[in-house]
């Protein structure tokens, strides 16, 4: 935002702008809107001819982020992680399944670009591990994204309804918490799995979104007896308005965070069943089934340790960035990290 | 208190009816035993027609639950429906192989986590405090089977290139059905057992360092500095007695995820547990056996569940129930 841009302050909901230095009177004075008034602190900066920054809640947000080392370093590591795997046509030296059999298990070199070495048949183990970035990249973003859909839906109905879909969520979480995740996923796999890559998704949404829809049910469950949703309610707000407009902007923050750590959780989980045999089977490139190829080998380490780490790393990166988020995204934190 | 408990268990008899109900559906549409059975040419057609019959596999799936229920009090959890062997010995023989791992790593990891979480607290912001923050981040990110693989690989190089055998790499015993306390089988344990412990460490130690600083920030601590109390009273009589008390209840609620990392961690290192048993039951598709493993799991879990609950209450008397 620009400086002294205060015009389009009448339009904006409450707690998302704040005037630096005067953050909670300026959130007072805009909460009855319509009338074209301004806020007479604000008035009197100008006034006085003091200079002024108008900042909303993002921009505070982006600015707690870009402070936080381990999060901004994360951010550059998915960005190199991922970016090999989106260009992997580009980045990867070799396909995916291209076979060399003079060239077989041989350890990494950089001779002819086989820098994580080369597997049974003389596959390049460095595309493949691009490859099977990719893989995981659409798996991990694609389950984040449609589990915190669904699960921000029906949680925000249940949590601001209750009613019988509150019970009906509770209860069927309830039932999946009986068993082991991963126990589930294995069957689940095993019923409908084929191997592709928008099966297992699809398998990890149906159980992913009940985590989340049990985060924001919580949510909206504290905010629906706020103050503020009071007064709304109380000025005649209809129930769109008061979820799309006063409590969904403030469960955000706990959304997008628990959004990011889905993405790492979403690939260590399809890695698991890769390996095991029940997630993304061949052709497809899959980090999980390279390290259970690995497994035949054991003398040959690069073919375990590289599709392994470079795991290890996207979810590291994801956790780091999802800290940074949790921080900077919690708005009761006014204070930029130093 | 009491009243409680008999809530609770009674709450878990529906939830354990209704999770066993669904996961038996899947299962049953998951897996065709007959498939392999078919495959298998020792079986003559009146004994693959007398095994549909006995097992009610002609049956709908909804009257075959019923049947599966009555076998689990009458003949203990049934045959399976591939191998035609009783499953109770099985599943007692690797559940008690799974316990004993998971409860030598679990004890080596609350015990290892409560330390380094109690000093990583009152050392804050030190050097120890960030190595084992970046370490616990560390184990975080760190696929279960990739870690047993690492060690798995560590120890083989170790043994083929110097012949020395510190640790074996897979399985039990080195002569099968050894005993179940011996130098031996703690060799083969040690593997599996550093796994999970790594794994479940990271959690620990993160938890009780955050419980330790909850704790160490609150009222009655300051108080308890502004009488003159020692500071190793402090700590060990204020702040580490009541920051342990939601660590039992993480450690309770752990134990689906103990499971499923045994699940993996057994696999690599074929291990006869009974995460390795589940594993080898879905993939010949015999239903009986992998209800049986979810069936005692859903036990075990809701057990654990009760047990946290309880815990709570008896280690808090801030909690009431009503």
């Amino acid at each position: 935002m620009t400086e002294g841009s205060f015009r389009d302050h009448e339009n904006i909901v409450a707690p998302t702008t704040v005037v630096e230095g005067m953050p909670l009177a300026a959130e007072g004075a805009v909460a009855g809107s319509g009338g074209a008034t301004l806020d007479p602190l604000v008035e009197g900066t100008l006034e006085a001819g003091l200079d002024f920054k108008v900042r909303s809640q993002w921009s505070y947000a982006r600015m707690r982020f870009f402070r936080h080392r381990l999060a901004v370093a994360g951010l550059i590591g998915l960005i190199i992680i991922f970016g090999a795997g989106i260009f992997a046509p580009l980045v990867a030296p070799y396909g995916y399944a291209q076979i060399d059999l003079n060239n077989i298990l041989h350890s990494p070199t950089t001779l002819d670009h086989h820098y994580f070495g080369t597997d049974g048949i003389g596959s390049d183990e460095f595309s493949r591990v691009i490859w099977g970035i990719r893989t995981s990249l659409e798996v991990g973003v694609f389950v984040a994204v449609v589990s915190t859909i669904i699960g921000l839906v029906i949680g925000a109905i249940a949590g601001y309804y209750r009613g019988w879909i509150d019970n009906l969520l509770m209860r069927a979480t309830d039932l999946v918490l009986t068993l082991p995740a991963l126990a589930i996923l294995l069957a689940f796999s095993a019923l409908v799995g084929n191997g592709s890559q928008w099966t297992l998704s699809i398998i990890l949404v149906a159980f992913f979104w009940t985590g989340i829809a049990r985060v924001v049910r919580g949510l909206f469950l504290s905010l629906r007896e706020k103050e503020y949703v009071e007064a709304a309610k109380a000025s005649g707000a209809s129930d769109k308005r008061l979820m799309f407009r006063h409590i969904i902007p403030n469960t955000m923050g706990p959304i997008v965070v628990n959004m990011t750590l889905a993405v790492g959780t979403a690939i260590l989980t399809e890695s698991a069943l890769s390996f095991l045999g029940f997630g993304i089977a061949p052709p497809t490139p899959s980090l999980g089934a390279l390290v259970a190829n690995g497994q035949s080998y054991p003398n040959q380490w690069w073919l375990t340790i590289f599709p392994g780490l470079v795991i290890v790393l996207i979810v590291l990166c994801v956790n780091f960035v999802g800290d940074g988020l949790r921080d900077a995204l919690d708005p009761q934190q006014r204070r930029v990290r130093a | 208190m009491l009243t409680y408990i008999s809530r609770r268990v009674l709450y878990s008899i529906p939830v354990l009816i209704a999770s066993t109900f669904f996961s038996f559906l899947f299962v049953s549409y998951a897996a065709n035993p007959l498939i392999a059975a078919r495959a298998n040419p020792r079986l003559s057609p009146q004994v693959l027609h007398l095994l549909v019959v006995q097992n009610h596999l002609d049956k709908p799936v909804v009257v075959r639950y019923f049947y599966w229920v009555e076998s689990i009090f009458t003949q203990k959890l049934g045959k399976s429906l591939i191998t035609l062997k009783p499953i109770w010995p099985d599943i007692t023989r690797t559940m008690a192989h799974t316990a004993q791992l998971i409860i030598i790593s679990e004890t080596l990891a609350i015990v290892l986590g409560v330390a380094v979480g109690i000093y990583s607290a009152i050392r804050q912001y030190s050097f120890f405090d960030y190595t084992f923050t970046s370490l616990s981040f560390l184990g975080f990110a760190m696929p279960t089977f990739w870690l047993a693989l690492v060690l798995q690989i560590l120890f083989v190089d170790i043994y083929t290139g110097w012949h020395v055998r510190i640790f074996y790499t897979s399985g039990l015993n080195t002569v099968p059905g050894g005993p179940a306390w011996s130098l031996d089988r703690l060799q083969h344990l040690a593997l599996p057992v550093l796994t999970l412990l790594i794994i479940s460490f990271a959690l620990y130690s993160r938890y009780m360092r955050a419980s330790m600083l909850d704790v160490i920030n609150s009222d009655y601590v300051r108080t308890a500095r502004a009488k003159g109390v020692s500071e190793w009273k402090v700590i060990m009589r204020h702040v580490f007695r009541n920051a342990l008390i939601p660590i039992t209840t993480v450690a309770a609620l752990n134990i689906g995820g103990l499971l499923g990392g045994a699940i993996v961690t057994e696999t690599v290192f074929t291990l006869d547990g009974m995460g390795h048993y589940f594993v080898l039951a879905l993939g010949q598709g015999d239903t009986y056996e992998v209800m049986a493993y979810l069936l005692v799991t859903a036990v075990i879990i809701i057990l654990f569940n009760l047990i946290a609950d309880i815990m709570y209450g008896f280690l808090d008397p801030r909690i009431r129930y009503d």
